[in-house]
């Protein structure tokens, strides 16, 4: 039996990520980004958002917590907002640092760079996930990001290709995390947990 | 100090150790619960690695010591129990790993 508090923390982190729903999440998130790009809708991404969350919420509450239980976490509002707040501080120093140090205008150097600027947040994103809740395949999703907005940015691969490649593998990545996920654990009772058990 | 003190001294250390957080199921549990703010039955059974059985005896004797409030619901027509470190619980554990870090160090 483990008794080391840092390591029954990152196993109670591992379990909000157990399942891969959020990582589906972020597939189709950045899907629908892709999706916006190649077809001009610009209200699909902030649509499928909120109706996502939603639904992943709401399929948690079916899948994951009848097969491996639910624990609220003491740190889990604190460690949220560090997340955004890290998030936003590290995005205004590079917007008030570095920006002027290109020798170019802001407006004219975001515009230029507007793509380039959001998918590399979005990979930033990715990445504080994998660190705040020690899920180490966010940082390849992260990764898969960036490469494809460098691809877009110096090799000429098309814009929403760049959002669509990588929305699909990590959609992907996370529908085998659920297929596993589901076959490893059967919905349990207290009645019947000796019987579901591993 | 003499041998003589210096051992005395670590006999009374270990005697002041919380023997019902010192169980190695109990302590656990009680670990688990400290970094959550509460988790269910099932999730404690699943994390620990422990039978039912053996999880319901334990987490008993830690409500009737005060360390742990336990909550009993019905979802549907289920029985679902969540289960959180009380404050005097918070407080035993922590007082407990000081101990045992000065014991050890």
């Amino acid at each position: 039996m483990d008794t080391n508090l840092g390591t029954i923390k990152n196993k109670v982190h591992f379990t909000f990520f157990q399942d891969g729903l959020w990582d589906m999440f972020l597939g189709i998130f950045l899907l629908a980004w892709g999706l916006t790009v190649w077809f001009d809708l610009p209200l699909l991404p902030g649509a499928v958002f909120i109706l996502f969350f939603w639904l992943v919420l709401g399929l948690k509450q079916m899948i994951t917590y009848p097969r491996i239980g639910y624990a609220r976490p003491v740190e889990y509002q604190s460690r949220l907002l560090k997340t955004v707040i890290t998030g936003i501080i590290v995005l205004a120093a590079v917007i008030i640092f570095l920006l002027p140090l290109l020798n170019q205008g802001y407006i004219h150097f975001l515009r230029q760079n507007f793509e380039f600027i959001l998918n590399s947040s979005m990979a930033i994103a990715a990445a504080f996930v994998g660190y705040w809740w020690s899920i180490k395949r966010w940082y390849f999703y992260a990764l898969l990001i960036l490469v494809c907005v460098v691809l877009y940015q110096w090799i000429g691969l098309s814009y929403h290709i760049s959002f669509i490649i990588p929305g699909l593998t990590i959609f992907l990545s996370g529908l085998a995390v659920l297929i596993g996920f589901l076959r490893q654990y059967r919905v349990s009772t207290e009645e019947n947990i000796d019987d579901t058990s591993k | 100090m003499t041998p003589v003190n210096k051992s005395s001294k670590i006999i009374e250390s270990l005697e002041d150790i919380n023997r019902l957080i010192h169980e190695p199921s109990r302590l656990t549990i009680m670990a688990y619960l400290s970094v959550v703010e509460s988790a269910d039955f099932l999730f404690l059974v699943r994390q620990t690695g422990m039978t039912w059985g053996n999880f319901s005896s334990h987490i008993s004797k830690l409500e009737a010591a005060g360390y742990v409030d336990i909550k009993k619901e019905f979802i549907g027509k289920k029985p679902h129990t969540v289960a959180s470190l009380s404050k005097a619980g918070r407080l035993a554990f922590k007082e407990y790993r000081g101990r045992m870090k000065k014991l050890l160090e």
